[in-house]
């Protein structure tokens, strides 16, 4: 029998998001993918969905409903079970900037280019490409996987620097500039989306007027405007842009940056590629054990 | 990574192919020990100087009949007269010719037996630097006794491979006449170029030019060494940005990057290409792909050009006409004339750079971007133009507003592609 996840109130930005849509760089669109994927994995895996199944990625409260089968529902891994036609509130994140809820089945919105998460720029994807709000009606997968208990440990500690490599623009940018962005401390500004966290702190000068010829991308990329401001690409980037890039957060520490509240101190630490590939290769040990 | 540069044996032989002088970055010029007279060399450093060849001289053991593969005995003190001799007249020709000549390079027995003996490799040095002065590139084995002598001469030294020779385990050449010792197949050929070209310890290759299927073995040399040459940059630990050589062909380039295994997705941007991986999984040397390319011409574009209609009524068409002296009118009108090109795809979903824009309305960006910019403003920034398929923040300068237009669908993706053609028309 069909199931429904039915959004009755929303406190903060939601939207429906997934492992992303990999491979569609090449027609001017982002990667997507959760904001914090260790979350999204410690959710979706305690109602023994994949790891990367499309779910609730929220930065605020919510009141939902399950409607039409009895449900399992986790919350960032913490599941319980709802009664057909129950409705229960998710508090705000706690601790994390974003939080995560999972549906048994996962939730079965069209896959669009390879992925279910909403891109709100292109009003692609997820629930009719938007914001979800109340009286939206979310369609749920067939459940039945084994759940299984992922452990966060460190992953998303919030005092431990985020590792980067540097360049490719390093040249670019003054000595002095290269010493700011591995000794000072920044901050998380809140104007920050899925499109880019903003830091606030010494300001990277560079003088570089931005070529304006545009160049690749990537998640993680730490673009700097013409004011100094870096800005750590999103899921959601643009996939060309003009800043240069002064260093690159490791794929191993998306989700330990982006869980990162706004006013949360970042420092950031040089590795090697060896030194970023060994980090990934734990991190897909932890977080992807069975899929 | 510095760049590893072809050397080819050449005016050694009647009836040599000229396309080798295309193909090579040195040309080691026969200069009468082993091969060549003066007419051979004549035509040799009128190619060089035809295709931009660097010249360099080929001294030998005096022995045409054997071709220079036989150790003779000879003294020192005569093997440097003779090599002194053969070089300058080598030397003589060039000057006239006004060709400079760069490297010296012995042949044959005299290449082996020079870099068994120290007091032979002074000989051949001493020679060298008698007929062509101190700044001469020195090409010879990578270890032994001629890099010494010509270190301790001050000569610059470049430690040669063989792209067409077979080695041992032991990474030693297979002797010629023994099975393997030459190789003539170009795959081969390619794997040899990437292991030694890459490996650290040499900083030339050579491609001999008696070997058979010289032309196409150099082809492949030299294609594969240029794409090696090209700048390749760490994006993170998931990305790789490659320096795109201008005229490479930037569809097929795409295509070429994508289909490489492990490969998840290759973007091309102005200057760039990019490809992108899982960090657990990074492809092997992607620049090899463009090597294909980068000396073969594109297939010709089957697809018609896409025609654009639009309404001329941006914002900033004022502020363009009054910043390039001309009226809205020409603005319009020049903008509307040509046919552009898709140089990119890239910044949002299905957004197309289009070039190039006529030079009299080229415009910066604007100096603060707008926060929104509505779908389907037709903007143009430096030499592009393009159409916003969403409502977004830009930083172009808005002319106008196409009408009818999809620049995406969740379907197919972005509808102009690399290499499409656009025609814009102008609707009153």
């Amino acid at each position: 029998m069909a199931g429904w996840l039915d959004i009755m109130g929303v406190g903060a930005p939601t939207t429906v998001q997934d492992a992303g849509r990999p491979g569609q760089m090449h027609h001017g669109v982002p990667p997507g993918g959760a904001w914090v994927p260790e979350l999204l994995a410690l959710a979706n895996r305690a109602v023994g969905n994949p790891w990367g199944a499309a779910a609730l990625e929220t930065f605020g409260k919510l009141e939902l409903r399950g409607r039409g089968r009895r449900t399992r529902v986790s919350v960032d891994g913490r599941t319980f079970s709802v009664a057909d036609g129950e409705v229960f509130t998710v508090p705000a994140p706690e601790s994390a900037s974003v939080r995560y809820v999972a549906v048994d089945g996962g939730l079965a919105v069209p896959e669009m280019l390879g992925g279910r998460g909403t891109l709100l720029v292109a009003r692609l994807g997820g629930h009719q490409g938007r914001l979800l709000r109340p009286g939206d009606a979310l369609p749920l997968g067939e459940g039945g996987g084994t759940p299984e208990t992922l452990e966060l440990g460190d992953a998303l500690d919030v005092t431990a620097p985020i590792r980067v490599m540097l360049g490719p623009d390093l040249e670019r940018f003054g000595a002095a500039t290269r010493a700011s962005l591995l000794a000072d401390t920044f901050t998380v500004s809140p104007a920050s989306d899925r499109v880019g966290m903003r830091l606030r702190g010494t300001a990277l000068a560079h003088g570089d007027e931005g070529a304006g010829t545009s160049r690749p991308m990537v998640r993680g990329a730490i673009q700097v405007t013409l004011s100094g401001e870096p800005i750590v690409l999103g899921p959601d980037h643009p996939t060309t842009g003009g800043y240069p890039l002064i260093a690159t957060v490791i794929h191993a520490d998306w989700g330990r940056l982006c869980a990162r509240r706004p006013g949360t101190p970042v420092r950031f630490v040089a590795v090697s590629m060896r030194g970023a590939r060994e980090a990934w290769r734990q991190h897909l040990e932890r977080f992807r054990p069975t899929v | 990574m510095t760049e590893c540069l072809l050397n080819i044996d050449l005016g050694e032989l009647p009836g040599e192919d000229e396309q080798l002088y295309t193909l090579a970055h040195v040309a080691n010029i026969a200069c009468g020990g082993h091969a060549g007279d003066d007419a051979s060399m004549r035509r040799a450093l009128e190619s060089c100087a035809r295709h931009g060849t660097r010249a360099g001289a080929h001294p030998s053991y005096e022995d045409r009949e054997g071709f220079g593969r036989k150790a003779l005995e000879v003294s020192p003190e005569v093997m440097r007269g003779q090599v002194a001799g053969q070089c300058a007249r080598l030397a003589r020709l060039a000057a006239s010719q006004g060709v400079p000549v760069r490297y010296a390079k012995p042949h044959g027995a005299l290449y082996h037996s020079a870099n068994a003996s120290a007091e032979l490799a002074r000989a051949v040095v001493e020679g060298v630097v008698e007929a062509l002065g101190r700044s001469i590139t020195v090409i010879g084995p990578g270890t032994g006794a001629l890099r010494d002598a010509a270190r301790a001469a001050g000569l610059a030294y470049a430690r040669e491979g063989f792209a067409d020779r077979g080695t041992r385990p032991d990474g030693s050449l297979i002797p010629r006449g023994q099975p393997g010792a030459v190789l003539t197949d170009v795959a081969r050929a390619r794997e040899n170029t990437v292991r030694l070209a890459t490996g650290g310890t040499v900083d030339t290759l050579c491609v001999h030019g008696d070997t058979p299927g010289a032309v196409e073995l150099a082809r492949e040399v030299r294609a594969t060494l240029d794409a090696l040459a090209l700048r390749a940059e760490a994006l993170g630990d998931g990305a790789l940005r490659l320096a795109l050589p201008e005229g490479l062909e930037r569809r097929s380039a795409r295509e070429a990057l994508c289909a490489l295994p492990r490969v998840v997705d290759a973007v091309i941007t102005e200057e760039h290409a990019c490809v992108y991986f899982d960090p657990d999984a990074p492809p092997e040397e992607p620049r090899l792909a463009l090597a294909r390319l980068l000396h073969v011409p594109p297939p010709p574009d089957a697809r018609p050009p896409a025609t654009l209609r639009v309404r001329y009524d941006g914002p900033d068409l004022e502020a363009v006409a009054a910043r390039t002296g001309l009226t809205k009118d020409e603005v319009t009108k020049l903008h509307a004339a040509r046919e552009y090109t898709v140089r990119c795809v890239g910044f949002l979903p299905g957004f197309a750079y289009l070039g190039e824009v006529d030079s009299r309305i080229v415009v910066p960006r604007l100096a603060t971007p707008r926060t929104r910019v509505p779908a389907l403003a037709v903007g143009i920034a430096g030499g592009r133009t393009g159409v916003y398929p969403f409502a977004s923040p830009g930083g172009w300068h808005l002319i106008g507003t196409a009408l009818d237009f999809t620049a995406f669908t969740p379907e197919q993706g972005a509808v102009l592609r690399l290499g499409d053609r656009v025609r814009f028309e102008r609707v009153d």
